[in-house]
């Protein structure tokens, strides 16, 4: 037989012994702190993923801009639409623009038009958003013009067919897709003038409102698309309010200015990014409640489980506990050591729900695409919070053994 | 050494106050070798566990080397049980899962203080062991040994720390004779080399190898 080491010189005598005696009872060990596990595990999920989308959700609306006003085209069914009609409203046309920007504190208001044209040249899955928007509309939107030169005034009011081009589009077109280049589209050749930088924006289910997706998008003078699109209805008004504290007290009056004017019918759709914000962290408190709520519950469920299994191996081990005694043990001695064993067997468990956590959420970033969040700030935590379960469950049952009568203790069983 | 005045223990069992100990007077020099006898219940098994301060007696003085032993607190307790004692059990009280010379070494776990400077622990492990003539069987678990083996184990244990005092409780109960009888040479030798040794019997032939016997009964030394 080979010579173990005699753990007995150390300050890890303690550590030593509680090893031992949970791998002689490893299944019993494992099990015990399997709470304590899922514990770790779902708090570090929640947060991994909860965090990340909401950097993300906060991110798209930062991009919406909380100083604007922003007033959609609602998507309507072709029998709602007959009946907005009928009540004599003719949709979102440049005259809601004219009327808005009579309201005081408007600065200046942005217009879209989403159109409807084939693209030649490209492949048949790439469909690209073609959109016709005013001149300052890549201005509010903080689109950046990588290469070549913006939308211009001019270009609006002289209808060139001249276009901006996504950041990911322009990279597909290749040679065309460069300022100078030139795109058809339906019986036009429009000249391509400029490119955008590419916002690489992901997929994010969690996003509050749609987001335009610029990076596959052709964007045309508002006018000169009248080629190809027909029609005055526009799909997005920007109305700029120069600042964010100025915009809870228009949303009210645009309302109403778009009410009348469009006779009542909810043709429309009004998106406050600034309100959105609000609705994020107001959210996002009750998702922090609620994740404090399930880490303490399964904490508590892991460290009863815990002590459960401190209580037996007590029980099963009275008589250790009295020879222990007998041989000079004093009482904290003994709670030290059945706290040692309570606490290694949390760590040990909070350490596995670490690990498979971090599994988890990388796999879930990895798989899914969605932004995910691992820090030493929600590892540690997770950590430290496993370690406290361990010696609040199992102070009882330490203090338990510490007060048993030695001489009880060994005429026990 | 030792002197024990007037010392009582009652137990409340049920309700009813049961007296074990009743006024008793001891007094035991340094290296004497003293037996009690006495049938089981007797008291005896009590007697041990004060004199070890396992038990705290309900009235009366305890002096261990001059100590008043009932007025120290519980730490104070385990610190004399650390070192000035050491204890042998009927039945042994290994812990099965660690080898005998874990066993011999565990002592050392509490109030190691008393190491004896560039003394080593796995040195005087040995060599308690080698006096008990177990030495080829210490990396052996309790369960791999026979009850001797595991009694002289128990005994190595018992004065791996050079304790003044050896308290041993029915030490050859659970032995047959022949081995019971090595046990007793062991014991006797440990003596001989100077170490006081109280044991507790109800066997009067084991009683006879003490210097001196005295009988128990219901709670009282017989004159």
């Amino acid at each position: 037989m080979t010579e173990r080491r005699l753990p007995f010189r150390t300050q890890r005598a303690d550590l030593d012994f509680a090893l031992q005696s949970l791998w002689r009872h490893r299944m019993r060990s494992g099990l015990s702190m399997l709470g304590i596990v899922f514990g770790v595990l779902s708090v570090l999920v929640l947060i991994g993923i909860g965090e990340g989308a909401k950097r993300e959700t906060l991110a798209q609306i930062e991009r919406l801009g909380t100083r604007n006003i922003l007033v959609r085209a609602a998507d309507l069914a072709p029998e709602q639409l007959q009946a907005a009609r009928l009540r004599g409203s003719r949709g979102l046309i440049p005259d809601d623009a004219q009327r808005l920007r009579q309201l005081p504190g408007v600065v200046r208001i942005a217009q879209l038009r989403e159109i409807k044209a084939a693209i030649h040249g490209l492949s048949r899955e790439r469909v690209p958003a073609l959109n016709a928007v005013s001149a300052d509309y890549a201005d509010l939107q903080r689109l950046e013009v990588q290469a070549g030169r913006p939308l211009l005034p001019s270009d609006q009011t002289e209808r060139r067919l001249v276009c901006l081009l996504g950041g990911a589009l322009a990279a597909d077109l290749g040679r065309d897709g460069r300022p100078g280049g030139t795109l058809r589209i339906g019986h036009d050749i429009c000249r391509v003038v400029g490119v955008l930088r590419r916002q690489d924006l992901g997929r994010n289910a969690a996003a509050p409102v749609a987001m335009r997706d610029f990076d596959q998008a052709v964007l045309l003078p508002l006018g000169a698309d009248a080629a190809f699109a027909g029609g005055e209805t526009l799909s997005e008004l920007i109305l700029d309010m120069g600042d964010s504290d100025k915009v809870p007290a228009s949303v009210a009056l645009v309302k109403r200015l778009l009410d009348i004017a469009h006779n009542g019918a909810a043709d429309y759709v009004l998106v406050v990014p600034r309100e959105l914000m609000r609705q994020a962290s107001q959210t996002r408190r009750t998702f922090d409640l609620l994740l404090a709520g399930v880490a303490l519950l399964s904490l508590v469920v892991g460290g009863v489980g815990i002590m459960n299994i401190m209580l037996v191996s007590v029980t099963e081990r009275t008589r250790e506990i009295g020879l222990r005694r007998a041989l000079g043990a004093r009482r904290s001695d003994i709670a030290r050591q059945f706290l040692s064993e309570a606490v290694l067997l949390t760590a040990a468990g909070g350490l596995l729900g670490i690990l498979i956590g971090t599994a988890v959420v990388l796999g879930i970033a990895y798989g899914a695409g969605w932004p995910a969040v691992l820090s030493v700030w929600t590892i540690l935590p997770a950590f430290s919070l496993s370690l406290l379960t361990g010696l609040a469950f199992g102070a009882y049952p330490a203090l338990r053994a510490a007060r048993l009568d030695p001489i009880l203790a060994l005429r026990h069983g | 050494m030792l002197e024990v005045i007037g010392l009582c223990k009652h137990y409340v069992l049920a309700g009813r106050e049961v007296s074990v100990l009743e006024s008793l007077d001891l007094r035991v020099e340094a290296g004497e070798f003293v037996a009690i006898r006495g049938a089981s219940g007797s008291g005896k098994s009590t007697l041990l566990h004060v004199l070890g301060c396992l038990d705290r007696p309900s009235a009366g003085e305890y002096r261990f080397a001059g100590r008043p032993m009932q007025m120290l607190d519980d730490d104070a307790l385990s610190a004399f049980r650390a070192n000035d004692v050491g204890f042998v059990f009927q039945n042994f009280h290994l812990l099965p899962e660690l080898t005998a010379r874990e066993n011999v070494a565990l002592p050392f776990l509490y109030q190691g203080g008393v190491v004896k400077a560039g003394s080593d622990v796995d040195r005087v492990v040995g060599e308690a062991l080698a006096q008990v003539g177990l030495a080829e069987r210490a990396e052996h678990l309790p369960a791999q040994l026979s009850g001797g083996e595991m009694q002289r184990v128990a005994l190595a244990r018992a004065v791996v720390k050079r304790p003044r005092l050896l308290l041993a409780d029915e030490p050859t109960g659970n032995l047959d004779s022949a081995t019971g009888g090595e046990i007793l040479d062991l014991l006797e030798s440990l003596n001989r080399g100077g170490m006081t040794l109280i044991m507790v019997t109800h066997d009067e032939s084991v009683a006879r190898r003490a210097g001196r016997q005295l009988q128990l009964r219901d709670g009282r030394f017989d004159d």
